[in-house]
């Protein structure tokens, strides 16, 4: 059962990343509703984890997808209403110590490519909350690129064994 | 004659022989004893979030699983302090026979009611830890942990931290730690080779290594 969940796992990325340009009509109605575009930049599935009570940051993640040839920069994440103050950052574990750092001239996505923005890696960073983030709830901000320009997407508010990849398989 | 000629070749190859195997067996001998664990000696004064002085006496009482964060951290504490969570309730009776402790690696922001409030989001056996940063620091490195303030400017600032988990049994000796794989599972990594369960059974590795 396990191998075959692995199986169909490896089938459906296989095929995604082979026909990446058909599969967004393919998709369902709920799925599509996680996606944003702008010129050649795709948004996918943007979250952040509920968080702990009296929590004073927290982190968002999603998928960004160049298919344009050339390098993007998100150089920003504005109108958020919940944080006093937004930065992108990169985590690296190294001999299990974990360092994060701002990235002060914004994340590159090279083109023809994705960046996955997730646990352990990329992540946008809401510094000083204002209010504490609900589960369930959707949280607005703007992502600002260099060249494709600026998107409204909204972040949703899942829980901890919340992961994106597996939410199509329902894992849990 | 004859008898050099069996000293030369019987006895000498059989004595050459044997003496190297026996210093091969004292070699491995010496080699287990020396990573063998050893018992963590540090004394320090701290305070737990229920107002309750913290002392070393505290690591005696049962084995205990220790983390080293901060609640300022976005993605790795919350992650770990998740799993553990899970790790408890997974462990079900079992549980109540190890001590579960958060200690902050940010004393200047995390004060016993900000760890108070914090940790009642996860498993209510979680004791959040916190005091004098000097006091800290000795627990710090008598267990190998790496703690480090970074300046990010406009008056704020991460830390740097060892992001495992350190597994004492009851005599306080560092028998182990639990590490992160891909922040969605643990896995437990001892010294000895003492784990029989494929690495998914963490529970089970636990006990093992704990003697539970």
């Amino acid at each position: 059962m396990k191998f075959l969940t692995i199986f169909i796992t490896f089938l459906f990325f296989s095929n995604s990343s082979l026909s990446s340009s058909h599969h967004s009509h393919k998709n369902k109605k709920h799925e599509e509703e996680l996606k944003y575009k702008i010129g050649q930049i795709e948004i996918e599935k943007p979250y952040t984890y509920f968080t702990p009570n009296g929590a004073k940051v927290s982190a968002g993640y999603m998928k960004i997808e160049n298919d344009s040839k050339s390098t993007d920069v998100l150089k920003s994440v504005s109108n958020v209403s919940f944080a006093e103050r937004v930065e992108i950052h990169e985590m690296t574990m190294e001999n299990q110590v974990m360092k994060m750092r701002p990235l002060k001239n914004g994340l590159t996505i090279k083109g023809d490519s994705e960046v996955y923005l997730k646990p352990s890696g990329y992540h946008i960073m809401f510094i000083d909350l204002k209010e504490p983030v609900v589960k369930g709830k959707k949280y607005k901000a703007t992502l600002n690129f260099k060249n494709a320009g600026s998107i409204d997407i909204e972040f949703k508010a899942v829980g901890r064994g919340y992961h994106p990849d597996k939410n199509h398989h329902k894992h849990h | 004659m004859l008898t050099k000629d069996i000293l030369l070749k019987r006895v000498l190859p059989s004595i050459f022989v044997t003496t190297i195997v026996l210093i091969i067996v004292v070699f491995f001998m010496v080699k287990k004893n020396s990573t063998k664990f050893h018992e963590v000696k540090v004394s320090f004064n701290l305070e737990d979030m229920n107002d309750h002085l913290f002392t070393e006496k505290k690591l005696k009482q049962k084995p205990s699983l220790l983390f080293f964060g901060f609640t300022h951290c976005p993605d790795v504490c919350p992650a770990s302090l998740q799993l553990l969570t899970n790790l408890i309730e997974e462990m079900g009776k079992d549980a109540g026979k190890i001590n579960y402790y958060f200690f902050t690696a940010d004393p200047d922001r995390d004060t016993k009611e900000v760890l108070k409030k914090y940790l009642s989001s996860f498993n209510s056996k979680i004791l959040g830890v916190t005091g004098k940063k000097e006091e800290l620091q000795k627990l710090y490195q008598a267990l190998d942990i790496y703690i480090k303030k970074v300046d990010l400017g406009k008056d704020n600032y991460t830390i740097d931290h060892t992001a495992s988990f350190i597994i004492l049994n009851s005599g306080s000796e560092k028998v182990g730690t639990m590490i992160h794989e891909g922040f969605s599972k643990l896995i437990v990594i001892d010294n000895l080779g003492k784990i029989q369960f494929p690495k998914e059974d963490v529970v089970g590795n636990l006990k093992k290594l704990l003697e539970l």
